[in-house]
């Protein structure tokens, strides 16, 4: 019942935030995100204590003409990625004190019921509930970039629909597919990964590719990456932080739970192809990224790069690999969204993010610049800040896959320390300028919240051990599935 | 019989409510009459009733006739208004009354002539229906190209019967069957020529490509209630007589396999793409509606044992949406006489209600989940790759993609587009609660299909 009280709680508040007036509609969100907050750390503590119990599963009958169920169910995985949703949702209801948002009652409804949908994608544990979730997700943060977005945001925001739409319709053929060749006739995920396993080599190639497709734009990886920049940009800062903190895992842990296991097959044969794609996206992103003079611009593109390492070690499928992604997914979710909170921050004082107009904020606003510096640190992979953690183990995955490969996609940490400390230093160092003259002390809402992100960097930094024992498990479950499938249709 | 009974009777008794002069009843007497309509079919199933040899009431027929009832009662309810302030009330009402007793008939027959008659019943009401905007020179149009394309729809239909009977010698759909199983003494050449030429007259009625031209001028020239009748009713009942006929002849004649896949492919592209260019919402939504045809016709293609339950769930899906949206579209259009996209600007802040089911009737039809029209596209779509036609399937999701193109031209209207109009719509507190109902009803039926197909198909 738990697992079920977590799904529902956003949704009750979302109700919630609709009944009162518009004043306090923040503060309902936020107190329903704490709620949930409460709920899945709960749940995060128990687990630790028995993995087993049957309050993390929730199974009832959904469509019996077509054998759906409603399975949801906390495991070692998804875990992981249910922390990071509930953890940063606050923050980013938070982040919008003191900040003007027209209509407050649908925006922070719809960031809860973003909420609610995001923790049923990675709590769905049937194929077609895990699709409805998947596109559940998408109308909240659509109308979120529609309604609140920056200029010419019908445009960006519908190709960043069409996008992801597009991929996750021949995810949806790849999940019927696999059910007409399922002996059991279900979308149970673990008889998903049995059904998987039989289908001849070119059928698994099938499945792979469109499943890849509906992921790797999700992600995004190049090439299909063109949707993203343009929609971090013009997205409201919440909006970006939802995307870039939790959406695009979403991808990732799909890659982890649904797509490699499924067709172990498709993945050998594709393996390859695909890590280059993804060492591709990490060098593509990150030279992107040196070439911006928009601080937010440039975060996008760098998270282009830092998401493309996380694929680049799902893809290598080994045990550093898959738990250095999943560590980097949450680093990267709660750096990305104190990065874009700071990007916010200068936004909001400054009406320009344009870093050579900026200069010397350092000296008038100190605890700022101390905040930031954390953020930034744990973004670059500084020892003892929660990024070193992560892609030290991915790096150290896809090296064990191919030397070369490896690199490259420590590419990533050197060009992002570049690109990071060049930004930091030409908007916090140098000569305090007419513009930079007003920037002022952070207000406490804004001091709480990147206090509270910075915190989060050093605490994952410093006890990575409490995530990845937790996961260890059912990853070596994974991987040895992975292996026993393919080593089955080599003899 | 009770059923066919009931309608007849309902469109005489709305006639003679205006020598009467109790016009006032009319709309509530319709309304008991089908709610009646729809007992009645509920008290039926699984009796299976026989009709003289021409008629055979058994599950799919009734389920049909509850879902083309439960229509009319909405649909009844989005007209009462237009007909009290345009025309005249009763004769409008007992025309449309008069074509559902065709649209039964298309759904029970099993004798080719009631397929004919059936037809018939149907369409000449609808003819003089989409011309009943006497003053409107596109309604003239649009009643006289329909008549003229329809009539000569009914004379290959007619046709096609005759070469049917001059090979088989029967009329009767379930003797087709069997006496088509023997080889013996039967010309092929006239049987195959004969169902194709039904097929044609068919394709015509449910306007499939390349049979459509008509549909567009039509649906745009016809006034709008008139529009949402026959993209939903007319439809319904020319595909529940499709399938009647062709769920049988399908599974003998692998023939027309081909042809049918094609001509399913070619409606949901060209419906779809032609619909992406459109700027007149009415114009939009009839080429979308052709696509949302197409989708059905596949599914009719892909027999299984669970096609029928299918396409009624698509035809419900499709055409609740359907009401939903040319209802909205004629409040809409109303307060200033124009039916381009850019009518919708800014709806959001001038009607809610009517954006939201705007809204959510796009997104159905757009099959976005988890509302009704995802699991309609979903069904067709599992027994497309059953049957292992996974290309089409892929065009059949592209195709969808653009409808999600166009439907969101709309909707991004609603939400950001600025009007000049800024003045809220005022819409009876009745009118909205039906929209709210439909829209609620349209998250239901996508939330728990199991639980609606149980609830029919006992």
């Amino acid at each position: 019942m738990l697992v079920f009280l977590l799904l529902i709680l956003p949704v009750v508040f979302v109700l919630l935030t609709l009944i009162f007036n518009d004043k306090q509609a923040k503060n309902i969100a936020l107190l329903g995100s704490l709620a949930t907050l409460g709920v899945g750390l709960y749940a995060f503590y128990q687990f630790n204590l028995n993995p087993a119990c049957s309050c993390f599963v929730y199974h009832t009958e959904w469509i019996k003409a077509l054998n759906a169920d409603f399975y949801i169910k906390i495991d070692g995985i998804d875990i992981i990625l249910v922390l990071l949703t509930v953890l940063l949702v606050p923050f980013i209801i938070q982040s919008t004190a003191g900040r003007d948002i027209k209509n407050p009652k649908a925006y922070f409804s719809l960031i809860l019921a973003m909420q609610s949908a995001l923790l049923g994608v990675f709590l769905a544990k049937d194929a077609l509930l895990f699709y409805i979730f998947w596109e559940l997700a998408l109308i909240p943060i659509y109308l979120i970039s529609l309604i609140w977005g920056g200029e010419g945001r019908q445009k960006i925001t519908f190709k960043f629909f069409i996008y992801t739409l597009f991929g996750s319709l021949f995810m949806l053929l790849a999940i019927i597919f696999i059910w007409i060749h399922n002996p059991s006739r279900n979308f149970n995920i673990y008889d998903f990964y049995k059904a998987g396993a039989l289908l001849s080599a070119k059928q698994q190639m099938f499945v792979f590719i469109a499943f890849y497709l509906a992921f790797a734009i999700k992600i995004p990886i190049f090439p299909l990456h063109t949707w993203q920049p343009d929609t971090y940009v013009n997205a409201p800062t919440q909006g970006t932080m939802l995307l870039s903190g939790i959406m695009l895992k979403m991808g990732a842990f799909a890659l982890i739970v649904w797509l490699i296991p499924i067709v172990p097959l498709g993945w050998q044969l594709a393996s390859k192809y695909v890590i280059i794609l993804s060492v591709i996206s990490v060098v593509y992103g990150s030279l992107m990224a040196l070439t911006q003079q928009d601080f937010k611009r440039m975060l996008a593109y760098s998270s282009l790069g830092h998401v493309g390492l996380i694929a680049a070690g799902i893809f290598a499928f080994n045990l550093q690999g898959i738990q250095g992604s999943l560590y980097q997914m949450l680093s990267h979710g709660i750096n990305v969204v104190a990065l874009f909170f700071v990007c916010d921050i200068i936004l909001n004082r400054m009406k320009t993010d344009t870093m050579q107009k900026l200069g010397g904020i350092r000296n008038v606003s100190r605890v700022f610049s101390v905040l930031f510096l954390i953020a930034l640190l744990g973004s670059v992979a500084m020892p003892l800040t929660n990024g070193f953690v992560g892609e030290f183990l991915l790096i150290h995955g896809v090296f064990q896959y191919n030397t070369i490969m490896a690199v490259f996609a420590g590419l990533t940490v050197i060009l992002g320390a570049l690109y990071m400390l060049r930004a930091y230093q030409s908007m916090m160092h140098g000569e305090v300028n007419a513009l930079t003259e007003t920037f002022g002390e952070i207000t406490t809402n804004e001091k709480i919240v990147l206090g509270g992100l910075a915190v989060l960097v050093i605490f994952f930094g410093l006890f990575p051990n409490i995530i990845l024992h937790v996961s260890e498990e059912p990853v070596k479950q994974l991987i040895e599935h992975v292996q026993n499938a393919t080593v089955l249709v080599k003899r | 019989m009770k059923e066919l009974l009931l309608l007849s009777g309902l469109g005489i008794l709305s006639l003679i409510a205006e020598i009467l002069n109790v016009r006032k009843l009319i709309y509530p007497l319709v309304i008991i009459g089908l709610f009646l309509n729809i007992g009645f079919c509920v008290s039926d199933f699984g009796h299976n009733e026989a009709i003289y040899g021409m008629m055979v009431l058994d599950k799919i027929p009734l389920a049909f006739t509850i879902l083309f009832s439960f229509i009319a009662i909405l649909w009844f309810t989005m007209a009462k208004n237009y007909f009290k302030d345009e025309t005249n009330l009763s004769d409008h009402f007992s025309l449309v009354l008069f074509s559902l007793v065709g649209v039964f008939i298309l759904t029970s027959y099993t004798h080719l002539v009631m397929l004919f008659l059936g037809v018939e019943i149907l369409s000449i009401p609808v003819y003089v229906l989409a011309g009943s905007d006497k003053r409107n020179l596109y309604s003239n149009e649009a009643a006289f190209k329909y008549f003229l394309l329809g009539a000569f729809a009914s004379g290959f239909l007619l046709l096609g019967i005759t070469f049917v009977y001059g090979a088989l010698g029967s009329f009767n759909v379930v003797q087709i069957a069997s006496s088509a199983m023997s080889p013996y003494g039967i010309s092929q050449q006239l049987l195959i020529v004969g169902f194709l030429l039904i097929l044609f007259a068919m394709a015509f009625k449910m306007s499939a490509v390349p049979f459509h031209f008509w549909a567009p001028d039509v649906y745009t020239g016809a006034p709008t209630v008139i529009t949402a009748y026959m993209s939903t009713i007319v439809k319904i009942g020319a595909i529940a007589g499709f399938y009647r006929l062709f769920s049988v002849v399908l599974s003998f004649y692998t023939h027309y396999n081909f042809v049918l896949l094609l001509m399913a492919v070619l409606t949901i592209a060209v419906g779809n793409i032609i619909a992406a260019s459109q700027s007149n919402v009415k114009r939009l939504l009839a080429y979308s509606s052709i696509g949302h045809a197409g989708f059905i016709i596949l599914g009719i293609c892909v027999l299984s044992a669970s096609t029928p339950y299918v396409i009624w769930y698509y035809l419900l899906a499709y055409s609740l949406a359907s009401i939903a949206s040319f209802w909205v579209l004629m409040l809409v259009s109303k307060q200033k006489d124009d039916e381009d996209i850019s009518a919708f600007n800014g709806l959001v802040k001038r009607s809610p209600v009517l954006a939201g089911t705007m809204i959510i009737a796009l997104l159905s039809m757009a099959g976005i989940p988890p509302l009704a029209g995802f699991f309609a596209k979903y069904f067709i779509l599992l027994n497309v790759i059953e049957k292992g036609y996974i290309l089409i399937a892929i065009i059949a999701i592209l195709a969808s993609l653009i409808g999600v193109y166009y439907y969101f031209k709309l909707i991004i209207a609603m939400f950001s587009g600025t009007s000049e109009e800024s003045a809220a719509i005022e819409v009876p507190l009745f009118t909205k609660l039906v929209l709210i109902l439909i829209s609620v009803i349209l998250i239901v039926v996508g939330v728990l299909p199991d639980f609606i197909l149980g609830l029919i198909f006992r």
